[in-house]
């Protein structure tokens, strides 16, 4: 069946579904290459047409080029892939500003979507589009349950795979990617926050809606309902922050999602959103011992290229055995070089003090990446 | 990839090293840049640990391979990269450099 044919002979509400028509669509898409894995909503023509009319914007508008794919993403490629991932029609101004955010970090045109570090978009959403729409901000933030976040999270990693080709052992060289990878998308629990939202914190207005974008590489929980003392609960946040798997060069920028109990406590004690971030930045870090102990001193005594110390190896070169006792040992290696390089975001339920550290690539030119949701004025 | 074949169409010499592990992006690459087959050199994986020996060892690898693709001359690549590429002459289609 073409697709064209699934528009045809509009059902009455009541009326049988007869699903094979149906089946034999999703197997088309299969067929077509079009997926993630999993079924996608058959993207027809008047389903696409649906979406483009919740926008003003013209559906032929070119929202990024990259030349190394030969590739541009227009609006109606994003409204395409948005009601394959299950959208809404009335999402569309949120799916393109969550891709406008995804662009405008910078990893696309650096060859981040193809890397073998295997990350993916880790989509923030802020403002009355949260309420509006349906996005979950509060339990199970990062888990399943709720379609706003689902499938605008699965909207930009279809995009990725169908508009500019980046499919696993083709162009997307992941060694092992990330489940993220299908979907990350979250809400900013702002009504339990205890500080400026994210999207007012970056400069845009409290009515505004608007999406973050980090390109993460995996997301981490921090379990800790033993203490009320503030640095202790950030001492164990910069302990995952500071995890040696992690490390790859001597400093990296972190996304802190706290949970509203954690975030509660630690302004209670008086602590501003600018107070966690710079004793995070002082608190990551790792005894230059652990480096060794990983293979990694390299990085932390001038850079990811660097050689290494004297009497060490690296890699597969011979195993570097004991290490502790050597010169330096317990030196502190800080690998947060500014409270500038620490996003922090509140989400999730205050029923626990569970909070989450997600591990970005690199450095790109943005960080966070961020657009602001525009209005449709009809 | 992209960059080398970028660089030869503006008529600037260039060869590729890849590791055999990422073969496939390499050649994915060249197709969509519209030179499938476009020869590259290749060592084997990994690199990013290797000791001095170790990369001294692949350096004697590539650059012969190297040397080849920009005489333009169509040889098979080093016996040790394994899963190295079959040697299909593969230009970016301007420069004339063979590579």
């Amino acid at each position: 069946m073409a697709l064209h044919e699934a528009d045809q002979a509009p059902r009455t509400e009541g009326e049988p579904v007869d699903v094979d028509p149906l089946v034999e669509a999703i197997e088309y898409c299969y067929a077509q290459g079009w997926t993630d894995g999993l079924p996608v909503v058959p993207p027809t023509p008047a389903l696409v047409d649906r979406f483009l009319s919740e926008t003003d914007r013209d559906p032929d508008e070119v929202l990024v080029h990259i030349p190394q794919f030969r590739r541009s993403a227009t609006v109606r490629q994003v409204a395409v892939n948005a009601a394959m991932a299950g959208c809404r029609p009335d999402y569309v101004a949120v799916v393109l500003a969550a891709f406008e955010a995804v662009v405008d970090e910078g990893w696309p045109a650096a060859g981040g979507w193809q890397s073998t570090t295997g990350g993916g978009p880790m989509l923030i959403v802020n403002g009355p589009a949260r309420h509006e729409l349906g996005f979950n901000s509060r339990g199970n933030v990062f888990g399943p349950g709720f379609r706003a976040n689902a499938t605008v999270g699965r909207a930009m990693r279809l995009i990725i795979m169908n508009v500019f080709g980046i499919r696993p052992h083709e162009l997307d060289q992941s060694t092992q990617g990330t489940t993220g990878k299908y979907s990350l998308c979250i809400a900013e629990n702002e009504e339990e926050s205890p500080w400026a939202p994210l999207h007012v914190e970056l400069g845009d207005a409290p009515s505004d809606s608007a999406l973050s974008a980090v390109h993460v590489r995996s997301v981490d929980f921090v379990d800790n309902r033993h203490t009320a003392d503030p640095r202790q609960i950030l001492n164990d946040i910069g302990d995952s922050i500071a995890r040696t798997g992690t490390i790859v060069r001597l400093h990296k920028r972190i996304c802190v999602v706290l949970g509203p109990e954690h975030a509660q406590l630690l302004a209670g004690r008086g602590m501003s959103k600018q107070d966690v971030k710079e004793y995070l930045t002082e608190c990551s870090f790792r005894r230059r011992d652990d480096l060794r102990r990983a293979g990694k001193d390299a990085e932390a005594s001038l850079s990811a290229h660097a050689d290494p110390s004297p009497g060490l190896t690296p890699g597969m070169a011979e195993p570097s055995g004991e290490v502790e006792g050597a010169e330096g040992g317990d030196e502190r290696i800080s690998v947060l070089e500014s409270p500038d390089d620490v996003l922090v975001v509140v989400a999730g339920a205050p029923n626990a003090g569970v909070s989450a550290v997600a591990q970005p690539l690199g450095f790109p030119p943005h960080f966070p990446g961020h657009a602001v949701v525009r209005p449709h004025k009809c | 990839m992209a960059d080398v074949i970028f660089l030869e169409r503006r008529g600037v010499p260039a060869a590729a090293i890849c590791t055999a592990a990422l073969r496939a992006s390499a050649d994915a690459m060249a197709a969509i840049q519209g030179a499938p087959g476009y020869r590259y050199a290749v060592v084997p994986h990994p690199v990013s640990s290797l000791d001095d020996e170790g990369l001294r060892t692949h350096a004697k690898l590539a650059g012969p391979q190297v040397l080849d693709i920009l005489r333009g001359i169509d040889t098979e690549p080093a016996p040790n990269a394994r899963g190295a590429s079959s040697g299909t002459p593969g230009t970016a289609g301007t420069s004339g450099t063979g590579a």
